[in-house]
């Protein structure tokens, strides 16, 4: 970069990027920590803070957020899912991620009995 | 979760929407004949057509010059789904999925799902088997991904004359959605191909066919009106069974 575009760069000065909610992240974490809604805590901002936002608004603040190392900020806690005896669980690790219940493999795909698929079974 | 029976009279909002994946498996002729049975209880509805990819004739918005385009593909577009379903005014909101929407969507509705329950808004998902395996893995794959947090109704839809369903009666990961979730499944009949065709190339439902309501149903045989009659009719029935997957608790008749 020459110096004259650089001292242009320089003369231009930043725009502001800083969301209006950001005085508020670690308040909106928390009330995410305590599984409160976005349309909950946009009320919660309004009633105590005077900050009139959508909560379609605090959803893409959190989301953008998320995408950065903070992920906790992304969800609420999640609830106790209860698990039933189906299928497995596909957690590799085994950790945080709640059991699932049904689980399909579309690498493995469907999988059908000789007799479905016609088949003869070999005079071997 | 929404599958839990304490928390279903709660629910004000149902969205009903057709699980996207395979395309070509009728999810639009579904979906139309879901508002033909609204329409036909007068229950208003707000449809949604989120098959951004689905640009001819085949797309909701061509039978329903109202119905909203959303492109969910992106965060923006999910907010605006999420703000249509927050402050929209109709309990019902009827959803033509795209073909192509998926992991996002899966995403962002485990993301939001929180919201969404204090809300009150149910979410039905239709998923649209043929003889095609490719439409069973679809609704599968769907499964796996939102699990209890919607519910489901299967529409067996009958695209020949004879249809053979053997992998989504007889295959083992089918079973095991169907064991899983105990989804509603209901049947579609096979449909004149030419009526289907009229119907596309007019913009009109079979019930604005069957009805005459449509301009073009006078220049048709009685015999394809018959036929139109006959189609939304039977469908319909099948669709009474499903009552509870389609209204919000508040419009059930059988509630």
């Amino acid at each position: 970069m020459d110096s004259k575009m650089q001292a242009l760069l320089d003369s231009i000065p930043d725009s502001p990027t800083r969301s209006r909610l950001e005085p508020y992240r670690e308040l909106i974490r928390a009330l995410r920590q305590k599984r409160k809604s976005f349309a909950e805590i946009a009320q919660i901002l309004h009633l105590n803070y005077n900050v009139r936002i959508d909560p379609s608004n605090i959803h893409r603040f959190v989301k953008v957020r998320s995408k950065k190392p903070d992920v906790e900020l992304l969800a609420p806690q999640p609830p106790n899912m209860p698990s039933s005896p189906t299928i497995r669980n596909q957690s590799p690790g085994g950790n945080a991620a709640p059991k699932k219940r049904f689980h399909y493999d579309p690498e493995q795909g469907l999988t059908l009995s000789d007799q479905d698929l016609n088949l003869k079974p070999s005079r071997d | 979760m929404l599958n839990d029976n304490s928390n279903r009279h709660n629910l004000r909002k149902r969205v009903v929407f057709t699980t996207g994946g395979k395309g070509g498996v009728g999810k639009t002729g579904v979906t139309l004949g879901i508002a033909d049975w609204y329409n036909s209880r007068q229950v208003p509805f707000l449809p949604l057509d989120l098959d951004i990819e689905n640009k001819a004739l085949g797309s909701l918005r061509h039978y329903f010059p109202e119905a909203q385009k959303v492109n969910i593909h992106t965060d923006a577009g999910l907010d605006i789904f999420l703000t249509i379903l927050a402050e929209g005014q109709t309990d019902v909101v009827l959803a033509d999925m795209g073909g192509g929407a998926g992991h996002i969507t899966h995403q962002w509705f485990q993301f939001i799902e929180e919201d969404f329950k204090q809300l009150g808004i149910a979410f039905t998902a239709v998923g649209v088997v043929t003889p095609d395996p490719a439409s069973v893995e679809s609704v599968l794959t769907w499964a796996s991904n939102l699990e209890d947090h919607i519910q489901y109704l299967i529409v067996e839809n009958s695209n020949t004359s004879n249809p053979d369903f053997t992998y989504w009666h007889n295959s083992k990961q089918a079973e095991a959605f169907r064991n899983t979730f105990n989804p509603t499944v209901i049947p579609m009949e096979f449909r004149l191909p030419e009526l289907e065709r009229i119907a596309r190339q007019y913009g009109v439902t079979l019930r604005a066919i069957g009805t005459k309501s449509a301009p073009v149903a006078s220049q048709l045989q009685i015999a394809h009106i018959i036929r139109a009659q006959r189609y939304n009719q039977r469908f319909a029935a099948q669709l009474n069974l499903a009552e509870s997957l389609l209204l919000p608790s508040h419009l059930t008749q059988t509630a």
